[in-house]
């Protein structure tokens, strides 16, 4: 058993990628699935792409980090054994900066990578465009364009012939395992 | 504002790739170098290479055994090889985040082709540092004593309050934020080679570590902020690990180690040596992966030019270093760099100037700085001139403390010597393995900087 | 200075000058200010030299670190060809040209060399003691002035030079302009660095004879360069208030500009914490005795004020993205900014004149205004000589472009 799950179209720069995603989306085109080998500029705005909120995780994180070092170093230095050491105060500030600044550091990449992964739904093995034996050049140097079947506008034969007239270099149909 | 768009067009500044390679070109050329038969240098390296890492692996082996009495350590020098490999390890472990990290703040497009490179030799430089201040505990089994995990061992906690545990956070946070670093950056690539990929195996394994990447605008959206954020946190996370490298000496009142620069001072250092190290691994991968239309005379130009300017910093950390000794009217202070220069490591001391200071001196010509010849030697005279360096700092502050009663001197034995040599055969053994199996240059990366057949220049 | 005659488009480079209406109000307002309060400094230095001394010493340092500052960024920026930046590249030396006249302000330090410093009595350095010995050679009034002489015109050679080639490049030849910039900055950052220490050392360390640091030279150049970045913002800002270059130097460069400001406010806390945490933790007492000082009196709120004012609260709104886009809040921080760059030079100057307590004084006012004035007036008859942009380089298009991702 398979279904559709939409047509792909490849293109051979990034601009006439960005150019076809712009005249889709005017289109009323929503399910579309743009992918690149390098990041594209001008693209995340063609697609009308949120900003991504991966700063807030960090930030969030780090303020973590901040928060657990200082109490691990005042609750282990001078609450739970406090122990004069090179006649230093159990617990001061300025000497407690490095390790507080390390796990604000440590948490923050955390988030920042995991928060990445996660936005991203990866790892994610198998995916229908996998299906399709070209679309391995969307990591090489093919631009490709991908309109789901499940798009309110979409139409199994109109699609693609909108796709190609939009400069597409070839227009395929991509089935889905089910 | 009309005028001056007549008055363009302009880069002046060379293409950074040369021969005009489309982007197919790219992928093919740097895949290539994992996707074929090795060269036959390969293959001689990493016997040469190998045979130093089980040396290493045997030199630990007894050292455990027998104690860490092998080496020449002694009273009052406590700290003699073992700290000074460490802390030249971490040094080298520094320029691959900068390059990532720092030029990609600054917009230096340059970096693209020699950041993966670098960056893998971060990881193994640091894995390499780890070695040093592990044996030198004496028993390493006992490592887990140096994280706050409750245990039965010890009823007291951590001295947090010490610099030695300050090291322990900040170079497991850098090693940890390294390949996270290096890996996100990977991940495209991984896709690339998963995509080339024409054997099972390959595809497995390449198909596994790029998660099931595929390059959508939203994939890449997330991507990009990850990265900056990254790039964001590494540049102040690279400057805190060798500062705080160095506050393990400057917190000390030991001369020659209490002083107030040596944080900045040890992070130009730290990037002098490792920018050093890159162009000695890059002349030799772009030459035998006939790499050198990615990997140019220009961006080898330009990590000449950050040799030039970080050696520069570490000669004037050094100048200020004895101004101050003789400025401060203090007369310990003072006899510990008259000793310096003259006493019984002099002739180190005088290595380090001639390879720090002065041999970079040769890139205030652009003769030098696009002869690979020239910079070959350079680069590695820098690195013997920072280990030299650290030797300086750690050997000659401690072996004449401030009573002439507990004057000594240090002679490394030869173990000293081989656990040092096998650490640079462990080093290499897994540069050589990342060369075999994981992208060397940033495929995704150099493609952005590329003219696009659209016609429009790069991004 | 006639300059732009054979620019192809002249009547393009007119609009990058001031309204001349504009330029001449700034002029009068900056002479009336000029006069009053050099009268007020020369009645300062009259009836209490010890004083003015002190507060004049605060703000020629204040105005001097600055220019620093702004002749690292120019070259700096020459060496890495940064093009986001050329389009600010004009205003960057016509801050820069400030330095010129440091050659007279100096003279007032010069002459209060005995007031002011110590060091300056006969036999205050034990003639016994060898120790000393260095510190008797290299401070004493005549090789001290020698010193001066020298920084002075290398700063005075380096910042003329530097601009001389930049409005050379006005005129057409792009390419040669460029290479002669690059074969000064580099020696020149070098020697800027190498004397910026040394007046360091001289002019602000040596108020206290006895206390070394080794890194006080990069502090007092971190202080400066972040100064300069945020006095950059400002006359941009008011340059753009008052209806020129709001075009060229769009939200992106003032985005780029926040983010050196947030990275030097970073730098500058991390030079400052290296000094300080490890003075505190070797707690040798020749050492510790400067910030002893500084926690003595009311002297320690002002050590407060720098570690809240100077780093965490410009730290923390500078962090967002948002702030350093919003064109009020940045030049709020960098008008604060400069407002505690203002605070560190008297906490690092001012507990050798007043030990017991932080104080304003109305020559602070009157040694501002009137340092301030001489350098705002170089400043202002330089930027109506020559284009507020380099119209010669070809990079301005691509800079005036520049967006950030």
């Amino acid at each position: 058993m398979s279904r559709l799950y939409g047509v792909v179209a490849e293109f051979d720069s990034p601009e006439a990628l960005v150019e076809a995603v712009r005249k889709v989306r005017a289109q009323g085109f929503t399910r579309l699935e743009a992918c690149t080998p390098f990041p594209v500029h001008g693209l995340d705005e063609a697609l009308g792409l949120r900003r991504s909120p991966l700063g807030w995780f960090a930030l969030a994180a780090a303020g973590v980090g901040v928060a657990a070092a200082l109490l691990l170093q005042w609750w282990t230095g001078a609450v739970d054994y406090p122990l004069v050491v090179g006649g230093k105060p159990y617990f001061a500030l300025w000497p407690s900066v490095p390790i507080t600044f390390e796990l604000a550091v440590l948490l923050a990449s955390f988030a920042t990578v995991f928060g990445m992964l996660a936005l991203n739904g990866l790892p994610r093995l198998y995916h229908p465009l996998f299906e399709d034996e070209e679309f391995r050049r969307a990591s090489d140097d093919r631009f490709v364009l991908a309109v789901e079947a499940t798009d309110p506008v979409f139409h199994a034969t109109e699609t693609p012939a909108l796709l190609e007239r939009l400069g597409a270099l070839a227009v395929r149909p991509v089935e889905e395992k089910a | 504002m009309a005028d001056l768009a007549i008055r363009q067009p302009l880069p002046l500044e060379t293409p950074l790739i040369e021969g005009q390679p489309t982007y197919g070109d790219i992928s093919r050329d740097v895949a290539r170098v994992v996707e074929s038969r090795p060269p036959r240098f390969w293959y001689i390296a990493l016997a040469v290479s190998g045979t130093l890492t089980l040396v290493l692996l045997g030199v630990l082996t007894h050292l455990v055994r027998t104690g860490i009495g092998i080496w020449g350590n002694n009273q009052p020098v406590g700290w003699a090889w073992d700290i000074t490999n460490f802390v030249f390890w971490i040094g080298i472990g520094h320029a691959g985040t900068l390059i990532s990290a720092i030029l990609f703040l600054f917009r230096q497009r340059w970096r693209t082709s020699i950041n993966r490179a670098a960056e893998a030799m971060t990881i193994f430089a640091v894995m390499c540092a780890g070695i040093f201040p592990l044996m030198h505990t004496g028993r390493p089994w006992r490592a887990y004593w140096l994280f706050p995990i409750p245990n039965q061992d010890l009823v007291l906690w951590q001295n947090f309050r010490s610099p030695l545990m300050w090291d322990v956070f900040a170079v497991s946070t850098y090693f940890t934020v390294s390949l996270l670093f290096w890996y996100v950056g990977m991940i495209p690539d991984l896709a690339t080679l998963r995509d080339r990929a024409t054997t099972r195996i390959r595809q497995l394994v390449y198909g596994l570590l790029s998660l099931g990447w595929r390059g959508s605008a939203r994939h890449w959206s997330h991507y990009e902020k990850a990265y900056l954020l990254l790039a964001g946190l590494s540049t102040p996370l690279v400057l805190s690990v060798h500062s705080i490298v160095s506050f393990d000496f400057a917190v000390s009142i030991l001369p020659g180690w209490h002083a107030t620069i040596f944080p900045p001072y040890f992070v130009a250092g730290a990037i002098f040596s490792g920018f050093a190290m890159v162009i000695t691994l890059m002349i030799i991968a772009r030459r035998v992966y006939r790499l050198e239309h990615l990997i140019t005379m220009t961006h080898m130009e330009n990590m000449c030019k950050i040799l030039l300017a970080t050696g520069t910093i570490v000669g004037y950390s050094y100048a200020v270093e004895f101004f101050t000794a003789f400025f401060s009217g203090n007369p310990y202070e003072r006899y510990v760099f008259i000793n310096r220069v003259t006493g019984p490591y002099a002739w180190a001391i005088w290595t380090m100037f001639a390879c720090n200071v002065f041999a970079p001196q040769l890139f205030w010509f652009r003769m030098f700085r696009r002869s690979i010849p020239v910079m070959f030697a350079v680069s590695i005279i820098v690195n013997v001139g920072m280990w030299f360096e650290r030797f300086n700092i750690i050997v000659t502050s401690l072996h004449r403390d401030f009573l002439p009663s507990s004057w000594g001197h240090f002679t490394p034995t030869i173990y000293d010597v081989l656990t040092f040599a096998g650490s640079v055969g462990l080093f290499l053994t897994l540069f050589l393995l990342f060369l075999r199996f994981l992208p060397v240059i940033a495929i995704s990366e150099v493609k952005g900087v590329i003219p696009s057949p659209g016609g429009k220049g790069g991004h | 200075m006639p300059t732009t005659t054979s620019v192809p488009q002249p009547q393009a480079a007119f609009s990058y000058r001031l309204e001349e209406s504009l330029w001449r109000r700034g002029r009068n307002v900056l002479w009336i200010i000029a006069l009053a309060a050099w009268a007020a400094c020369l009645f300062g230095w009259a009836t209490d030299r010890y004083n003015f001394l002190g507060s004049y010493l605060v703000h020629f340092m204040f105005f001097l670190t600055i220019g620093w500052g702004a002749m690292f960024f120019v070259m700096v920026q020459h060496l890495t060809s940064a093009t986001w930046s050329i389009t600010l590249r004009r205003l960057m030396e016509t801050i820069m040209i400030t330095v010129a006249p440091v050659t007279l302000l100096f003279l007032p330090v010069a002459l209060g060399l005995d007031v002011l410093y110590k060091w300056a009595a006969p036999g205050f350095f034990d003639p016994h003691n060898p120790d000393l010995a260095f510190k008797r050679a290299f401070f004493n009034p005549p090789f001290f002035l020698i010193r001066a002489v020298v920084y002075l015109f290398v700063w005075g050679v380096l910042a003329f030079v530097l601009y001389r080639i930049s409005v050379t490049q006005d005129e057409g030849n792009h390419q040669e302009s460029i290479s002669d910039a690059r074969t000064w900055s580099a020696p020149g950052l070098l020697v800027l660095t190498i004397t910026v220490t040394m007046a360091g050392v001289d002019w602000v360390m040596s108020l206290d004879p006895f206390w070394y640091s080794t890194i006080f030279g990069v502090y007092v150049f971190s202080g400066g360069a972040l100064a300069f970045i945020a006095l950059l913002i400002l006359v941009a800002l008011a340059l753009r208030a008052a209806g020129a270059l709001g075009d060229v130097i769009t939200v992106e460069h003032y985005h780029d500009l926040g983010k050196w400001l947030f990275a030097l406010t970073v730098w500058w806390a991390y030079i400052a914490f290296s000094q300080y945490m490890l003075i505190w933790y070797a707690n040798l007492p020749e050492e510790t005795a400067f910030f002893h000082h500084r926690a003595e009196g009311s002297w320690r709120y002002l050590s407060l004020l720098l570690v809240v004012g100077h780093f965490l609260l410009p730290f923390l709104v500078l962090l967002s993205r948002a702030a350093k886009r919003n064109l009020t809040v940045l030049g709020l921080t960098a008008a604060w900014i400069l407002v505690m760059h203002g605070m560190d030079l008297h906490w690092l100057i001012l507990p050798s004149v007043h030990p017991h307590g932080f104080h304003l004084h109305w020559l602070d006012v009157a040694t501002f205004a009137g340092v301030g004035s001489l350098f705002g007036l170089v400043f202002w008859y330089r930027l109506r000589s020559h284009p507020m942009v380099p119209v010669g380089d070809l990079r301005l298009a691509a800079s005036i472009a520049h967006q950030n991702q």
